[in-house]
Formats: structure tokens, C-alpha cells, sequence
């Protein structure tokens, strides 16, 4: 699947990678493919990550996720893309941050 | 309210996705989780429950930061390898004395060693080793603490080659001979 991300790119969310590594190792995102599409499509914020200049992270804030019979009301959603390729690296539902992360790039 | 929280990390499974660079670790099969971003490339993955358990971490650009990654801090890490099988990570608070400790290995004869403000090393007394750590006025100042604590290893792991030696390299060091680098390079090879 190929997505117009909000900051220009067109970035892939190759199936089998989402299934075989992306939701083999992180379950939890496992029905929520429709919400990495949209943080792609609608971001709060798209950073550069902090080590690696060549990955950029879409970040968007969801209500109402459930993780293991949990709820949260208010969950942030990062999704990586490697800007070689323009693919979606991983995702995660994050709940914490001790350092920041990159120089936000967009919205500039 | 004092607590401790014990975690193993005997049942470790890799998994290493090429294309994207990216190194999955789970302690048993993948479940699912939330994470805590120590930096945006660094996650540990904790199960919602009370108390939380760690149950994997994700290191994103694996090998494009191993890279970067000062080569004296990694040079020559031994292998250790059955210390490393019965590796725990402990975590104990005390009420009485308001303090955190948290240790890579079993509870020995010790001395502490001034890390910084609150922020004290646990040495084992027979060789020096460090064997974990010690936040003191925790309710207080115990967050920061810990962010200046993560900080400093983050900058000792990515200091330039030949930067001055400083109290973070050997806590970092010490931090990587318990988390099995040589085995996740392995994996990711």
C-alpha cells in the first residue's frame, strides 16, 4: 500500500513487513493498521529521530486504544519510516519518553 | 510503599529484520505491549499490568547506530556467558530510606561510589565490579536522577573515539556486558 504522507513523501506499507515484522514483534499493533495510516496521513508532528538522520517519525496521539484488556485515553502513536525507500520501518504505542526526539521537520 | 520488582531475562528470543534495520528482543514470545522510549531509537516494551514487566526491547537502526557507538566501550566485552544466563535485573524501593537500588546480579559485599547528586554506584567489594546502582532521596528527586543517570550512559555510548574518560563509561560499560551485546550483534549479523 502506498500512502501520501503529510509532509510530501509517498511512503509503502508493504503487507507482508507489516504482518512478518512490524505485528510479528509488536502485537499490540496488530488492529490498528488503520491508525498507523492515518498518523502517516494526519500527524501532530513529524520528527527526525534522534541518532539517525535518514528516519523520520510521524507521531500522532489516539483515544481509546486497548493493549492487553487496558484502555488508554490518550496514547501517542510513533510511526518510522525510512526516508531510503520511503518505507515504514515499526511503529509502537508509547507511553513514556525520557529523551525527545529530533529536530521536528514538520510542520516546518 | 516499598516494592521490588524482579525480572529475568533467561527466555530472550531475537529477531533481527534486515530491510529495516531494526533488532526486536522479547523475553518469551512477542506479546503485546506499550513502550518507554529511553531515546526514540532505544524501546522498552512493558506489559500493561501492575506492577509493569519488562517483556522485550526494540532497538531501531540496530546496526547504523552500532555503528556510531564508541568502539573502547565495546572492546573486548567479555562473554561471560553463564553470569549472563542467570542475568536479573532488580529493583527495589525502600520506604524507610527513600532510596531506588537497582542491580545487574546477586546482592553481594559492596561499597558505594559518588556518582553524581543522589546517584550512587554499587561495587562489588572483592573486584571493583559494578553490580548496579543506588537513587537516594527518591520521591523527591528519583526522576531526574534517573534521566541524568540514563543521560550520561547515552552520551558516554556516542562520545567521540578518545573522549576523556568519564564516570558514565564504566556504569555503560558495565550496563552492556549484562544486556549480551556480543549475542544481539550476533543476531543482527
Amino acid at each position: 500500500m502506498r500512502i501520501q504522507a503529510a509532509d510530501g513523501p509517498i511512503i509503502t506499507l508493504d503487507e507482508n513487513h507489516w504482518q512478518s515484522r512490524i505485528v510479528a514483534n509488536h502485537p499490540e499493533l496488530a488492529k490498528y493498521r488503520d491508525k498507523v495510516i492515518e498518523a502517516l496521513r494526519s500527524p501532530a508532528g513529524v520528527f527526525r529521530s534522534k541518532r539517525d538522520q535518514e528516519t523520520r517519525i510521524y507521531v500522532k496521539v489516539f483515544a481509546g486504544i486497548e493493549i492487553s484488556g487496558s484502555v488508554f485515553t490518550q496514547m501517542p502513536l510513533l510511526v518510522y519510516v525510512r526516508e531510503h525507500g520511503n518505507f515504514v520501518v515499526t511503529a509502537h504505542f508509547q507511553a513514556g519518553m525520557w529523551r525527545s526526539l529530533g529536530q521536528q521537520v514538520w510542520p516546518s | 510503599m516499598a516494592f521490588v520488582i524482579e525480572q529475568q531475562f533467561n527466555e530472550a528470543q531475537y529477531h533481527y529484520d534486515r530491510e529495516g534495520d531494526v533488532l526486536y528482543v522479547s523475553f518469551g514470545p512477542p506479546i503485546p505491549a506499550v513502550t518507554i522510549a529511553v531515546e526514540d531509537w532505544f524501546l522498552i516494551r512493558l506489559t500493561p499490568g501492575v506492577p509493569p514487566r519488562i517483556c522485550g526491547f526494540t532497538f531501531v537502526g540496530f546496526k547504523r547506530l552500532f555503528q556510531k557507538i564508541r568502539p573502547d566501550l565495546i572492546k573486548e566485552l567479555p562473554e561471560r556467558v553463564e553470569r549472563l544466563k542467570k542475568a536479573q535485573f532488580v529493583v527495589a524501593y525502600s520506604d524507610e530510606t527513600d532510596t531506588v537500588t537497582m542491580r545487574f546480579e546477586q546482592e553481594q559485599p559492596a561499597y558505594y561510589e559518588r556518582f553524581d547528586e543522589d546517584i550512587y554506584l554499587e561495587r562489588a567489594l572483592l573486584n571493583g565490579d559494578i553490580i548496579g546502582f543506588k537513587l537516594t532521596h527518591y520521591m523527591q528527586n528519583g526522576v531526574v536522577s534517573m534521566e541524568r543517570l540514563v543521560e550520561s550512559m547515552l552520551d558516554a555510548l556516542f562520545a567521540p573515539a578518545g573522549s576523556p574518560p568519564d564516570p558514565a563509561d564504566a556504569l555503560t560499560r558495565a550496563f552492556l556486558e549484562h544486556i549480551n551485546l556480543p549475542k544481539l550483534l550476533a543476531a543482527a549479523a
